[in-house]
């Protein structure tokens, strides 16, 4: 075993015990010791000298008469209201002020998946202008697929229009202006402005439960977009976790370590990315996707589903779809040719979200149905549509000649990132 | 690096301590230099990482509540501050039985879990078993043993942190491992 100080230090050292911080509990941490140290900062009311002022006070008898009264009523002012403050209940309008007026927050929000997959998210928001966030994403035991640090961070830099993505894995990075975004790339993350008007409802009180060991006072909070639920520090009113539900029944967004006002250095908005990093912005091109990609992305979906179309086209299912696809029948045999294949089903899921118009009806049908169209589409001055149909053939039919829409279009889904 | 450099890089770091009482970026960039060790600190101590960041959490609210009236001059005085801090801390959250008994407990379900992994390699040193170990210690004696062998704190340092004299932290030393050798023999004997 070991005989020696040395010996032991030696064993000690060779246990490789994971001591290795979190970068996002390092970086929430720094945060809350840095807004309690601003917190602290403000000038401490001076204390008076009440000997000195009282022997004042008390040189004249009638002088001495009204000191005692003011004396009694300071002191009983004093009772008044370290007595309410103790039971004070945080007014839900206080607390949403204190969100109104706050120039910065960064806070950690939580969503996790049926999988028992988890998207851990440090979010740092200056103003309206400036977002970023740091993605973490857990493996059902909660440990971070990658050791060294967030899987992706985003950054948004609303005044220029531009948002760079960093992949510290990799060591990736691309920027790209909002014109080349889709209009819903806003779903990448709850900005400070949206939490604000989330916060500006109607609200009724929860009661009161621990949280972390302290007393929270909770507050649902119903708006024309959502309802959710506040919970604040019972004795401070400093926010302690807010619960937003997402579109999936049960499925909430967590948002904890909630930091309000605290310095947020303009260095963590850079758009410019670290000088180690590989921009991919020069090679990578969306463009709109060719009649053969939209067959691409059709073909593969009903591969994946066992040659039956899906439902929708949930970019969130594809994944797991993808996983089923059996690519060899596809031709593929080189790495160039895969990633040829990646490409083109990418353009053609990046131009289905960004509000071109098309139609899909293909739940149930089975690839090789010829008769049965399956989607169908129009570009930008086009007068025909092109219809695909089950067996992947293609007709251009006049708008009047279109086959009847489903009654119910399925929602298209982009696929889940920060928010 | 030069005599010369070696002194303005003390004097730089120990300014920086002044400076952390009135300036908030100092303190961060203090907080950037020590939260790893603090961590780590605690991680031996606790074993369970989320205790772990709590109390690291708790160590450096502490910091900021007391820095402005923090005596110290130099970058090693806040150092050993901290480390006295942390200590406190670590006792804090221990001083609930329960705490300390989860805490025994997941080394304990740890400890099993390496044994079925590892049943072949013969009774080896791993950290469960050298956690349970040294949680038997009195606290004086885990907070030496792991200031000394897992944080490699120099002797001089340890009596500083624990205001107690060098050949006290020495001999304690001495005692605990003597201890936990014995410990040991027993617990990978019986595995």
């Amino acid at each position: 075993m070991f005989d020696s100080e040395e010996q032991f230090a030696k064993a000690v050292e060779e246990l490789n015990i994971d001591a290795e911080p979190d970068p996002a509990h390092r970086q929430s941490l720094r945060e809350r010791m840095l807004a309690a140290f601003e917190r602290a900062s403000c000038p401490a009311i001076p204390k008076l000298k009440s000997e000195g002022v009282r022997r004042i006070i008390l040189r004249t008898r009638y002088v001495a008469a009204a000191a005692a009264a003011v004396v009694a009523l300071v002191t009983s002012l004093l009772a008044i209201i370290t007595l309410t403050g103790r039971e004070t209940s945080i007014a839900y309008g206080d607390v949403r002020d204190r969100f109104e007026s706050a120039k910065t927050i960064s806070y950690t929000q939580t969503l996790a998946f049926v999988s028992g997959q988890t998207l851990r998210t440090r979010v740092m928001s200056k103003g309206s202008d400036l977002l970023r966030m740091e993605v973490t994403a857990l493996r059902p035991d909660g440990k971070p697929y990658y050791a060294s640090g967030p899987s992706a961070i985003m950054i948004v830099d609303f005044r220029v229009g531009k948002m760079v993505a960093l992949y510290p894995e990799k060591k990736t990075a691309t920027v790209q202006s909002f014109g080349e975004l889709p209009p819903n790339a806003g779903r990448v993350g709850i900005t400070f402005d949206h939490l604000k008007a989330l916060l500006k409802g109607k609200d009724k009180p929860l009661g009161e439960k621990k949280i972390d060991g302290k007393t929270a006072r909770g507050f649902g909070v119903t708006s024309s977009k959502k309802a959710i639920e506040v919970w604040v520090d019972a004795a401070t009113g400093d926010p302690l976790l807010l619960v937003i539900p997402t579109s999936q029944k049960g499925r909430n967004i967590i948002i904890t370590d909630i930091v309000l006002g605290g310095a947020l250095d303009d260095s963590l908005f850079s758009l410019k990315p670290p000088e180690d990093y590989f921009d991919t912005q020069a090679k990578f091109g969306w463009g709109d996707p060719s009649q053969k990609d939209v067959i691409l992305l059709l073909r593969t979906w009903a591969m994946g589903g066992g040659d039956t179309f899906p439902r929708a086209l949930d970019a969130r299912k594809f994944p797991g779809v993808g996983a089923k696809v059996n690519w060899k029948q596809l031709g593929i045999k080189t790495k160039e040719e895969a990633k040829n294949v990646k490409d083109a089903i990418s353009r053609t899921f990046w131009w289905l979200y960004s509000g071109h118009k098309w139609t899909y009806a293909g739940e149930g049908v089975r690839l090789g149905e010829k008769d049965k169209a399956v989607f169908w589409y129009r570009r930008k001055g086009e007068k025909n549509y092109h219809v695909i149909y089950g067996d992947l053939s293609v007709k251009d039919v006049a708008p009047e000649d279109l086959p009847k829409r489903p009654v119910k279009q399925a929602e298209t889904q982009p696929a889940p990132s920060g928010g | 690096m030069t005599i010369r450099a070696m002194a303005r890089g003390a004097g730089n770091s120990d300014d920086l301590v002044w400076r952390a009482r009135r300036e908030a970026g100092a303190l961060g960039h203090l907080y950037d230099r020590h939260y790893a060790g603090v961590l780590r600190y605690c991680v031996h101590r606790l074993f369970v990482r989320e205790a772990a960041e709590d109390v690291t959490s708790q160590v450096f609210l502490q910091v900021v509540e007391r820095i402005r009236h923090f005596a110290g001059t130099t970058e090693q005085d806040f150092r050993n501050w901290l480390y006295a801090i942390t200590g406190n801390q670590i006792r804090a959250y221990l001083r609930k039985r329960a705490r300390r008994k989860a805490l025994l407990e997941a080394a304990v379900r740890q400890g099993r879990i390496q044994l079925g992994t590892s049943a072949d390699c013969g009774p080896e040193l791993d950290w469960p078993t050298l956690y349970q170990a040294i949680a038997e210690l009195t606290e004086r004696e885990q907070t030496i043993v792991t200031l000394r062998s897992f944080e490699q704190l120099p002797f001089e340092q340890i009596a500083a942190v624990l205001e107690i004299e060098l050949v006290t932290a020495r001999v304690a030393f001495s005692r605990a491992l003597k201890k936990l050798r014995a410990r040991l023999a027993k617990s990978l004997g019986r595995a």
